[in-house]
């Protein structure tokens, strides 16, 4: 009852907060009283409507919602790969330390107009991505690996635990926490620079290079409604992270209950 | 258990120097002494956690072997229920799950969690946790306890209650034990000896106390003097 009641104002709290957003957007907008410098939410809308049903929309998503997932795909492969390496041998850590910094430095402009001379277009957002969003997930995963309990392993020690035991019980449960959050943070650092390298570079299909074909066009209300669903493409990718975690926790949990009864 | 001419240094400092002792088998020996003095070094080269520079501990046939220890926290694995913890550390010594079974929920039955079987670490309270770690002590097919001052992070009723435990089960499956405790009291309860450590070379004081249990608290009081004088002239 208590929980529910606590559910039901964070979500009218959230409701308010958007409110507010859409009425300070409104109030913008009338008091600019220009479509070029601030359209009304309901011209965005609308906008956002008709571009659901114009030709390639789909096509021009899906080749977003691609290069994304393909990025974040090499990342939490490679990332959790090295990062999980680097934490249990120094040396690598080591010799990872300065192409971290350098990836972390350097400008995502630089590296999007960089790759954009390397690359052809469809293939920059991904290698943007990919180098952008690598070292969120590698310290994540250094650090978690850096940070198992020399306690715990003197446990597993005593009570002639196998490595495999060791390793499925112990090690990925605790480095868990550290991937799904590092996952998290990357998969929102993805969707932005996947975006920016296409407003950049602009390939045949992507949301980013409508944006930009919209922006030079001066259809603000049209950039506005891409960025809408850039932002809708994000949130999708984080509720649908959310769910398949919720939905693997639950698995577990109800394997592990079920032993025990 | 016989401990004979051990020696182990810790950062220049030598902890034992042909350090020699007696533990008598399927009793318990309490260790106490100041901090720093080696009780839970001792503990550490019993059970191969850290190697002596030289000397041997010779166990008797009983005590070789797998070795129980119960930490001064529970170090029990977060993401497993109760019943997890102790299934998975016989599953080596057990291989047809439904004995396996039978034995946890035994053991989880003997220390009062059996309705808590399916709760995490995280739902369990400190002493619950630390009867998880009591039954999975006493299930885990070891010859030997070594207990690391497992009552510390517990409040008064808890740790009596865990004590009290600990001591019953004990009573129902006597093994060789070392435990290792600040509290003097705790340790005349509970051992059947108790070994004062301070010097490197040798125990600073054995008390013997098989032929007065159970202790009155007029004896209590008369060891509890003892070691602590024992204690505070070595630290003079």
């Amino acid at each position: 009852m208590k929980k529910s009641k606590k559910a039901l104002t964070k979500i009218s709290i959230i409701v308010i907060s958007v409110l507010s957003l859409l009425i300070i957007w409104q109030m913008t907008s009338l008091a600019l009283d220009s479509q070029i410098l601030m359209p009304g939410v309901i011209d965005v809308l609308l906008r956002l409507f008709e571009l659901f049903f114009s030709k390639n929309f789909i096509y021009n998503v899906l080749s977003t919602v691609i290069r994304a997932f393909d990025s974040f795909l090499i990342i939490i492969i490679l990332a959790t790969i090295f990062g999980t390496l680097s934490g249990k041998f120094k040396i690598l850590g080591w010799f990872m330390t300065p192409i971290l910094t350098v990836l972390k430095t350097t400008p995502v402009m630089s590296v999007i107009l960089l790759a954009f001379i390397w690359f052809e277009t469809g293939t920059v957002p991904i290698f943007s991505a990919f180098l952008m969003g690598f070292p969120i997930m590698y310290m994540m995963m250094e650090g978690a690996v850096e940070n198992l309990e020399f306690e715990m392993d003197q446990m597993c020690y005593l009570y002639g635990f196998t490595n495999s035991q060791k390793i499925r019980y112990y090690i990925i449960p605790t480095l868990a926490k550290s991937f799904s959050l590092g996952a998290r943070q990357t998969l929102s650092m993805v969707w932005k620079v996947v975006v920016a390298a296409e407003v950049l570079t602009i390939p045949k299909f992507g949301v980013g290079a409508k944006m930009q074909f919209a922006q030079i066009q001066l259809e603000t209300a049209e950039v506005f409604s891409w960025t809408l669903i850039a932002i809708i493409l994000s949130a999708l990718g984080d509720f649908l992270f959310n769910l398949i975690e919720k939905i693997v926790i639950k698995i577990s949990r109800y394997r592990k209950e079920k032993k025990a009864i | 258990m016989r401990i004979e001419n051990l020696s182990f240094s810790y950062k220049d400092t030598l902890i034992f120097d042909n350090f020699n002792l007696d533990i008598e088998n399927q009793k318990i020996c309490s260790i106490v002494g100041a901090s720093g003095c080696g009780k839970t070094t001792l503990l550490k080269l019993i059970s191969n956690l850290e190697k002596p520079l030289k000397g041997t501990i010779r166990k008797e046939d009983n005590e070789k072997g797998a070795v129980s220890y119960l930490f001064q926290e529970p170090r029990l694995l977060r993401s497993q229920t109760a019943f997890s913890n102790l299934d998975i550390v016989l599953s080596a010594s057990i291989v047809d799950k439904k004995e396996r079974k039978d034995k946890v929920l035994y053991y989880l039955e003997r220390v009062g969690l059996i309705d808590h079987r399916c709760k995490y670490p995280s739902e369990l309270s400190g002493g619950m946790k630390q009867r998880v770690a009591i039954a999975r002590a006493f299930a885990y097919p070891s010859h030997l306890i070594l207990m690391d001052e497992p009552m510390q992070g517990l409040d008064i009723s808890s740790k009596y209650d865990v004590l009290e435990l600990f001591k019953e089960m004990w009573d129902n499956d006597p093994r060789t034990t070392l435990f290792v405790t600040h509290d003097l009291r705790d340790a005349l309860l509970m051992g059947n000896s108790v070994v004062c450590l301070g010097n490197p070379q040798k125990p600073s004081l054995i008390i013997d106390l098989k032929q007065e249990k159970p202790l009155g608290n007029e004896r209590i009081g008369y060891y509890e003097n003892k070691i602590l004088y024992t204690i505070l002239n070595k630290n003079l």
